[in-house]
């Protein structure tokens, strides 16, 4: 069986049909822009930072103009052309798209129903099975013993994934931010931070600064890379400062963490996302759309303080805590792995062909009843000119009478 | 197909088959070997984003767990997360394999796609085994090509995606 990301369907299938064996396409994250269907324009997380019911009407028109001209134009375009170069060589290829019976899709925050997203050119069965973090986690003896050792102080986690890039302005924030708690002794700070943001941005602005690194060792610890789902499962980690991506907030949610949601880039889902962790009660967020939240180290310091507020680890927990534990037990329970696995295992011995409902077999004008509202139509029509007729019939024979 | 092929394309295209070539005899191998055991064997492909592989590798610990022989292909910088623990999970490197995507992603945005597609796509490339990965990759720059295009039309999020990632991956 091959089983494949959605960003490789492509190799994917095409392997497992030239081997002749079964295979899956998986979502990790988010919904791919293949999946420009029927979604409605303020469903976040498709696309854009800008797709969610807490953003304008303006951004919202302005999603649904350029979700419809996506789909409908571009999707024209490249089905044409693609499958017109097929047929002119001669190369009898059945359409890929159709041919994928089953995608997963791993998670289930802020989804609604997946199952009501569909398209033309592409349309498996999806399933949503919950995240499928893995059981094995690693730490470094540092860490380990930085989030395990003698200091009872709880750890704020930081970390902005891969893809984004800290800001000078925001650095010299959190820089300051850390200093002030590491005078008043309140929690301590692991920050995952690549060697070369250290170099350029971080130890040249903390010489500005006059912030000595190095002697707050006891208050943070800074590594160039932390397997940041083991870190988050430690009970010592009372918030996780992130930018919000999908992953991001797949594993705080996963292992019950408060999360102060600063997104870094404006463009992807993590604008939406962070709406969705506030929304569910377990994030503190700076709206980082232009003209919004000024990210300074008061606002830092107060949503910090807020998050870990009275979270000494025991029954005296704060709000955020409280919910995000709520939602931690949703995500265990579910047991996406677990779940993930018996759909592989099913699409792998019998087929899950048999499952897919009879509406994707319909044409178009059959599952959006066009059929029916004609006739419909041309039943009043009908009506009326009987009903019309039979006035003035009866009109014409009172004019007799009369 | 066009008569006259002009220099550059040439070098393209000689660039795109020895890439190919190199690129995809490791998983070949693996292709060869799932034919005889494909009940027990499961292949999993997430050369993307390290995030989508961590996600991935717990479905692929579950699959080890539950006695099947589990292949995980990605890049080599993503070893760390796949090989971290005597999961079960093998994997199988495929770093020139995506770094021939990108390259080929650019040629074919910017410039001689139908002639690459058609080159690609002739029967006796189909198939032939040695180049079983011909149509896979075409698919794959494709696929990505047009997320691109469409990507400029909404909000350029996989216009940051090449700016930010390609040349830290690079």
């Amino acid at each position: 069986m091959i089983v494949f990301d959605h960003l490789f369907w492509p190799a994917g299938y095409a392997l497992s049909r030239d081997i002749n064996a079964s295979s899956v396409m998986l979502y990790p994250g988010l919904l791919g822009l293949e999946h420009l269907g029927n979604e409605p324009d303020y469903m976040p997380m498709i696309i854009s930072g800008f797709t969610s019911p807490v953003t304008s009407i303006g951004n919202r028109v302005q999603n649904f103009i350029m979700l419809r001209v996506a789909r409908y134009a571009l999707q024209t375009i490249r089905r044409v052309i693609f499958y017109k170069t097929l047929n002119k060589l001669n190369i009898s290829i059945s359409n890929p798209y159709g041919k994928i019976k089953l995608a997963l899709h791993g998670s289930y925050v802020g989804l609604g129903e997946v199952s009501r997203i569909q398209s033309e050119l592409f349309n498996p069965m999806t399933k949503s099975t919950g995240t499928w973090l893995p059981r094995t986690a690693t730490l470094s003896k540092e860490v380990e013993s930085f989030l395990h050792g003698d200091d009872s102080r709880m750890v704020v986690f930081i970390s902005i994934g891969t893809n984004a890039a800290w800001s000078k302005d925001i650095v010299n924030v959190v820089l300051k931010t850390i200093q002030e708690i590491h005078n008043t002794k309140e929690i301590r700070f692991l920050w995952s931070l690549k060697d070369k943001d250290y170099k350029q941005l971080v130890s040249p602005a903390a010489l500005d600064l006059g912030i000595p690194l190095d002697e707050m060792t006891d208050t943070l610890m800074i590594v160039p890379f932390v397997d940041q789902y083991a870190v988050l499962s430690s009970e010592s980690v009372a918030a996780f400062v992130s930018h919000c991506g999908f992953g991001s907030m797949q594993e705080a949610i996963h292992t019950s963490t408060p999360v102060l949601a600063m997104p870094m880039m404006l463009e992807s889902d993590q604008v939406t996302n962070a709406a969705r962790l506030v929304q569910l009660g377990v994030a503190e967020s700076f709206d980082a759309r232009p003209g919004r939240d000024k990210i300074t180290t008061d606002n830092l310091l107060m949503k910090l303080r807020s998050l870990t507020a009275a979270d000494s680890g025991g029954d005296n927990l704060n709000v955020y805590r409280q919910k995000a534990n709520k939602l931690g037990k949703i995500s265990n329970l579910l047991n996406g792995p677990s779940r993930g696995a018996d759909w592989l295992e099913m699409e792998m011995n019998e087929g899950t062909e048999f499952m897919v409902g009879i509406e994707n077999h319909i044409s178009w004008i059959e599952r959006n009843s066009v059929d029916v509202y004609c006739i419909l139509t041309l039943v009043v029509c009908v009506l009326f000119v009987v009903v019309k007729n039979i006035r003035s019939v009866c009109k014409k024979t009172k004019k007799k009478k009369d | 197909m066009k008569a006259s092929i002009s220099i550059v394309s040439a070098l393209q295209i000689i660039v795109l088959l020895i890439a190919t070539i190199i690129g995809h005899q490791s998983a070949e191998v693996v292709a060869k070997k799932m034919t005889t055991k494909k009940k027990q064997h499961v292949l999993f492909l997430g050369a993307s984003q390290t995030s989508h592989i961590l996600h991935m590798q717990g479905l692929a610990e579950e699959m080890a767990h539950r006695g099947y022989k589990v292949t995980f292909a990605a890049l080599e910088s993503d070893k760390k997360f796949i090989s971290k623990a005597d999961n079960g999970i093998e994997f199988l490197s495929v770093r020139v394999y995506y770094l021939f995507m990108l390259v080929c992603c650019n040629i074919i945005t910017f410039s001689n796609f139908q002639y690459i597609l058609e080159l690609s796509l002739r029967p006796e490339n189909l198939n032939t085994t040695p180049h079983i990965m011909d149509i896979h990759m075409i698919y794959s720059i494709y696929f990505v090509s047009v997320q691109i295009i469409q990507s400029i039309f909404t909000n350029h999020y996989y216009l940051n995606f090449l700016l930010i990632t390609i040349p830290q991956l690079i």
